[in-house]
């Protein structure tokens, strides 16, 4: 198997793309819903829990240089145990990945081309990803690192054109803003792209140096273009109808004109999402994939990404609207997501914490 | 002048020795070929000397000036030592002198264009250089020609390639490795490089699969660029070629590469980049500006010639809400009465383009005239008149093609014609999203490629602001005075 | 592996295209006019479609009509994209409409219907500009214009003409302006088409008529929309005022009379700032302008006395026109001034005391000095 190296700054962009993904199409729509136009208030606040908790594990993994969760699972737990740890996150990054193409394939259907199937969307975006997989982190990395400054230019670019609609008043929305209350009811902005991070466990043992710098600039960065969006959709928008609206940076794209010729931009947007809801995919897909070959010791990648596609593929289409979605999100993607990003970690980290203590050179012994 | 020619029967054996032998071997080998000499030459009683050649590949000048003068006077004169081989080293200085092993050693220097000199009775022989090739003379290279610059391009003798590297690059540290690939052609190929700048490990994986290579022949510098590219799936070449000696001693200087062939005028330099593939050699001759906004240039044209009948496919046959109203309604009217969907429009224009074009690059050039004529008149003019295909697909293929015509490198614009009919197959599919996927698709290809160890996409990914400098943009001279980088090669 | 790979990538290929359309099988609609009967219900929808063929500038096809009106009947608004395959051959396209015509009396009774569908249809867009009509509806949709030859664009650039004017080149009567203000309290004022002339010119003949301003369409008073219902109509000065007021529009003319003679002066770069002096009662609004001076017919050469007459006169003037407009807004209960949105308190706002106060610079008197005078 190869030996990737990630730089500090490919570890900064696959973290940016992951965390950017598809909470910019899907998350500024329900904030503001919930926080008027304080919403973007919870994009700052998430951010710093995203850091605190990106901390954490960077602990966990600087107990175990060189392994990633999996591995520290069954290192720490035993093959039983640490197995079955090992195979539910595998299972938590399948569960992502579909959700993920799941947004994206709705996304198409909805806003381009509302006749093609969904599962037209999901297969052949992860065979790309499944290329992807096979072809290495490495190349998803590069692929991100080119695409990053593309994909942020000509974002801010165009959104910044809209900055003409830009209206103060949308910001004296009669609201009564109660931060306790507020940061309970969206905790899923906690769960939704910070605690996914919990998925570069996977891809930690692969940096080179810096890796906390990285690590932590890459989710400050991400958190900040993040709170600006939904403060820049709240002002050209405005309140009212961006809490109606299901994908409202579409609808501001969609409704750009400048000058008469240059309008109807929302093609910009898709292609945007489309590439970094890719490469946000394409990590997820290779978490999962890793996963399993680390767990059962395979060597070649191909064998599990392939049927993993179709896992994938036909567990997207569990939700049936994004109606669906959404609420599930709402409800009960916090607790849900708590196991993984906490509970299963800080098990780990008092176990082996018992585990040093006794046997003094460690690890040795163990897996 | 004595010359006389004996066939085999006619030889009449004085004494029993090793190089009659060998003599004999050779001649069954070699001796149906009309054009097979062997002179035997006799010094004094009892001991003669086989002078041996091809004659089509030989100057009989040469051998009759330095070779059988010398030996008939100083025999006439009498003044022969017993030591054969010793009088005749003496006599010719410049002969190498080699032992047998067996007879195709010989047979070896004989067709590479050398004359043997064979005593009779010795194990020992020599050789003599007297090769003359049917060279051309030097000209102006036909396929890359520049505005400013040198005229002088390579020509198919090898030897006369390296006089024209060695005239531009006078260093010591200037390397040319020669070795023979090809168990039948036994084809000459020169590594070049300059040993101190060039990193050790590009050049000892270029060493290693030259030498791993096992063919019969090697007729063209393309038959080594497939045995020792990366990987073969790929459109893209990851070696370039050349046949200017001025852009193979500016990459080399560089520290990339060179590979000679003989045989063929083209020189094959590695590892390469991406963006590389956007230089020509005259951007170093241009002003900086200039050369930088050419290269952007290049670059859009890339973009133009992949994208644009995809774009065009799938805007106008899927996405038609994201034209501009007034560019929606005068598409529409043009394609009112044209009876195919947009997809095949393009694919049928694209195709007879393509045909045009082939058929142009074998035709003579007068009758290529006559194509371009009969092009554009009937694809464009008429097929537009008889409502066949829309205006609008006309301008989006030939916009296409000279788009295609922009790339400096020949081989990375057939690439961009396999992405472009790729990226319209999938635009007529699946509008926009088929085709961001075959945009991810080849991102993920491109970074994933390797030249020699070389990373495809540097220095863009991974990241590499220091060689910026030449390769994004051409910055003046004076601000690239250190040299690059040694690009090393990473697993 | 990798053969698999390429047959299954291809086989989905070629299930592909269910979101084919061609272009030519699209019926592009630029302008649709609504008309919802109070009594019944139902709604009358117009479509214009465009013919591509009458547009093109190709020699032979100019005399044909480039635009077609389609009509439907039905009581809800989804139903119409399914309906109209009963009457077009080809299929209905609807994001390129430029522009909504609503009768005044669908107007009048609430527009929240149409609004809602058109911000959920992913197929319309909510930038398009809603213009009320007080001329039957299919005398206005049935009616060929002068210059733009597709109405839809002929109204759209009538409106665009204004837009430079407008702060940010917005001009605020497109449906995602009415989806915002939706639960605020100032008006929204959109100009009404009034269509000149007793019959529709519904015949391509009318395009070689040179009086393009009988029989052809023409914006005169302006709607007041408060939420999504109209309640009535002011007139096209007023219109301005309001535009003016909300700091949306910065370009006025106003003739008054300086020394006895007509002075017309353009105001320009207006400026308006709103300050409370007691919060909630009494309010002062601020306006700076600059004014270039386009008709001075005074006998008197033009000095710096008289240009501070000038400016002057233009507060005094600007400033009745302004209490004329803040009179009616209190007469007729419609929050003009936008006070509540601004701070002001929603029970009492009509008992606010708004002062106005100008300041006028001349900055830009033309090119003659002194006018001539007969001795």
């Amino acid at each position: 198997m190869e030996n990737p190296k990630l730089s500090a700054w490919q570890m900064f962009n696959l973290l940016f793309m992951y965390i950017i993904g598809t909470s910019f199409i899907l998350l500024p729509g329900s904030l503001i819903a919930d926080a008027k136009q304080y919403g973007w208030m919870i994009g700052v606040w998430s951010f710093v829990y995203g850091i605190a908790l990106a901390g954490f594990w960077l602990y966990l993994s600087s107990r175990f240089p060189g392994l990633s969760i999996v591995q520290i699972a069954v290192q720490v737990l035993g093959k039983w145990a640490g197995g079955l740890v090992s195979l539910l996150y595998i299972l938590f990054f399948i569960q992502i990945a579909s959700w993920v193409t799941r947004n994206l394939s709705d996304f198409m259907h909805i806003n381009l081309m509302p006749k093609t199937p969904l599962s037209v969307f999901n297969i052949l975006i992860l065979f790309v990803c499944a290329y992807a997989v096979i072809k290495g982190i490495e190349s998803i990395a590069m692929v991100s690192e080119f695409l990053a400054p593309f994909v942020i230019l000509v974002f801010w670019l165009s959104f910044g054109v809209m900055v003409q609609e830009w209206d103060w008043q949308n910001f004296r929305f009669p609201y009564t803003f109660r931060p306790i209350e507020t940061f309970i009811h969206t905790r899923y902005a906690l769960a939704f792209p910070y605690m996914e991070v919990v998925s570069f466990m996977m891809l930690f043992p692969f940096s080179t140096r810096r890796l906390k710098l990285s690590v932590f600039s890459g989710i400050a960065f991400s958190g900040i273009l993040f709170s600006l969006s939904v403060f820049f959709t709240i002002g050209i928008l405005g309140v009212e109808r961006s809490s109606h609206l299901i994908y409202p940076i579409f609808i501001i794209f969609r409704e750009m004109e400048f000058t008469n010729f240059a309008e109807h931009l929302e093609s910009i947007f898709s292609v945007n999402t489309l590439l970094i809801v890719c490469i946000k995919l394409s990590i997820l897909f290779y978490c999962a994939v890793l996963g399993i070959c680390q767990l059962f010791q395979l060597k070649e990648r191909a064998v599990v990404a392939f049927p993993l596609i179709w896992i994938i593929s036909a567990y997207s289409l569990l939700f049936e609207s994004i109606v669906d979605n959404v609420d599930w999100i709402q409800k009960y993607l916090f607790q849900y997501y708590l196991h993984y990003a906490v509970a299963f970690p800080a098990l780990l980290i008092v176990c082996s914490w018992f585990r040093k203590k006794k046997p003094s050179q460690g690890r040795e012994p163990s897996a | 002048m004595i010359r006389k020619t004996i066939s085999r029967e006619g030889s009449i054996l004085v004494r029993k020795g090793t190089g009659k032998l060998i003599v004999d071997q050779i001649t069954e080998r070699l001796g149906i070929s009309p054009d097979f000499v062997c002179h035997e030459i006799h010094i004094k009683p009892g001991s003669s000397v086989y002078c041996i050649f091809i004659t089509t590949i030989v100057s009989s000048d040469v051998i009759d000036e330095i070779l059988l003068k010398p030996i008939q006077e100083q025999s006439r004169h009498g003044e022969v030592s017993e030591d054969l081989i010793e009088w005749l080293r003496l006599l010719i200085p410049k002969a190498e002198l080699m032992a047998f092993e067996d007879a195709s050693e010989g047979i070896r220097n004989l067709l590479e264009g050398h004359c043997l000199l064979i005593p009779a009775s010795s194990d020992r022989f020599l050789c003599y250089d007297v090769s003359q090739g049917q060279n051309r003379s030097i000209s102006e290279p036909s396929t890359e020609s520049s505005i400013r610059g040198p005229r002088e391009g390579f020509v198919e003798d090898i030897a006369r390639n390296v006089a024209l590297i060695r005239k531009r690059l006078k260093s010591e540290h200037l390397v040319f490795e020669q070795m023979v690939i090809g168990t039948e052609t036994r084809t000459k190929v020169y590594l070049c490089y300059v040993d101190n700048i060039a990193s050790s490990q590009v050049v000892d994986e270029f060493r290693r699969r030259l030498k791993a290579i096992h063919t019969d022949s090697i007729l063209e510098s393309s038959y080594i660029e497939e045995w020792i590219q990366d990987t073969a799936i790929t459109p893209f070449p990851q070696l370039t070629s050349t046949e200017r000696p001025d852009s193979v001693v500016a990459k080399i200087i560089e520290g990339q590469v060179g590979v000679l062939t003989d045989g063929t005028p083209i020189v094959l330099i590695g590892p390469i980049t991406f963006f590389q593939l956007f230089n020509s050699p005259e951007d170093y001759y241009q002003r900086a500006d200039f050369a930088t906004l050419s290269r952007w240039l290049r670059m859009f044209a890339f973009l133009l010639a992949i994208f644009t009948p995809a774009l065009y496919i799938a805007v106008v046959s899927y996405h038609q809400e994201l034209l501009p109203t007034s560019l929606l309604i005068s598409l529409a009217a043009q394609r009112e009465e044209v009876p195919f969907p947009v997809f095949f429009e393009a694919a049928i224009m694209t195709i007879t383009f393509e045909i045009l074009r082939e058929a142009g690059l074998r035709m003579p050039r007068i009758a290529g005239q006559s194509i371009s004529i009969v092009g554009a008149l009937v694809l464009g003019e008429a097929a537009v008149e008889a409502g066949l295909v829309s205006a609008a697909m006309v301008i989006v293929t030939s916009l296409t093609a000279i788009s295609n015509f922009v790339s400096p490198n020949y081989s990375f614009g057939i690439a961009q014609r396999i992405i472009q009919f790729a990226f319209m197959l999938l635009a007529g599919f699946l509008g926009l999203f088929g085709l961001m996927c075959g945009v991810f698709f080849l991102l993920i290809h491109l970074v994933s490629l390797r030249s020699f160890g070389v990373k495809y996409m540097s220095p863009i990914a991974p990241i590499a602001v220091s060689e910026w400098k030449d390769t994004l943009v051409r910055v003046p001279r004076y601000m690239m005075k250190r040299f690059p980088k040694k690009r090393t090669a990473t697993k | 592996m990798r053969a698999s790979f390429t047959l299954l990538v291809l086989l989905l290929c070629c299930t592909g295209c269910w979101d084919m359309k061609e272009i030519n099988s699209l019926a592009i609609v630029t302008m649709a006019g609504v008309d919802k009967d109070p009594d019944t219900g139902e709604f009358t929808a117009y479509y214009q479609v465009i013919n591509p063929t009458g547009l093109s500038t190709r020699i032979g096809s100019t005399s044909r009509a480039a635009v077609y009106t389609f009509n439907f009947k039905d009581y809800s608004i989804g139903k119409f994209s399914e309906k109209t395959g009963m009457s077009m051959p080809r299929r209905f396209f609807t994001p390129h409409l430029q522009t909504y015509i609503i009768s005044e009396r669908y107007a009048r009774s609430g527009i929240l219907d149409i609004l809602n569908f058109v911000e959920l249809s992913p197929e319309r867009r909510s930038n398009v500009i809603l213009l009320v009509t007080d001329s039957p509806m299919y005398k206005v949709m049935n009616s060929f214009t002068s210059l733009e030859r597709v109405p839809g664009r002929f109204i759209r650039d009538m409106t665009s003409q204004y837009k430079p004017n407008f702060s940010m080149s917005n001009f605020p009567i497109r449906f995602k302006d009415f989806a915002k203000q939706m639960n605020r309290h100032t008006p929204i004022v959109v100009p009404i088409v009034h269509y000149n002339g007793e019959n529709p010119s519904s015949k391509t003949s009318r395009l070689e008529q040179i009086d393009a301003t009988r029989d052809g369409m023409s914006y005169g008073r302006a709607a007041v929309f408060i939420q999504d219902r109209m309640v009535g109509a002011v007139s096209e000065q007023m219109k301005n005022i309001f535009f003016i007021i909300n700091s949306k529009y910065r370009q006025t003319t106003e003739t008054f009379k300086v020394n006895g003679s007509l002075v017309d002066v353009q105001a320009a770069n207006i400026h308006v700032k709103r300050k409370w002096v007691t919060p909630g009662s009494r309010m002062v609004i601020e306006v700076h302008t600059d004014l270039h001076l386009l008709n001075n017919q005074q006998k008197n050469k033009m000095t710096l006395p008289n240009i501070h007459d000038i400016e002057a006169a233009f507060d005094l003037s600007f400033g009745q026109r302004l209490t004329a407009f803040e009179r009616l807004s209190k007469d007729k209960g419609w929050d003009l001034l936008g006070i509540q949105d601004n701070g002001g308190n929603t029970m009492t706002w009509h008992e606010t005391e708004v002062t106005f106060q100008i300041h006028s610079r001349l900055t830009t008197i033309g090119n003659s000095s002194t006018p001539y005078t007969l001795e």
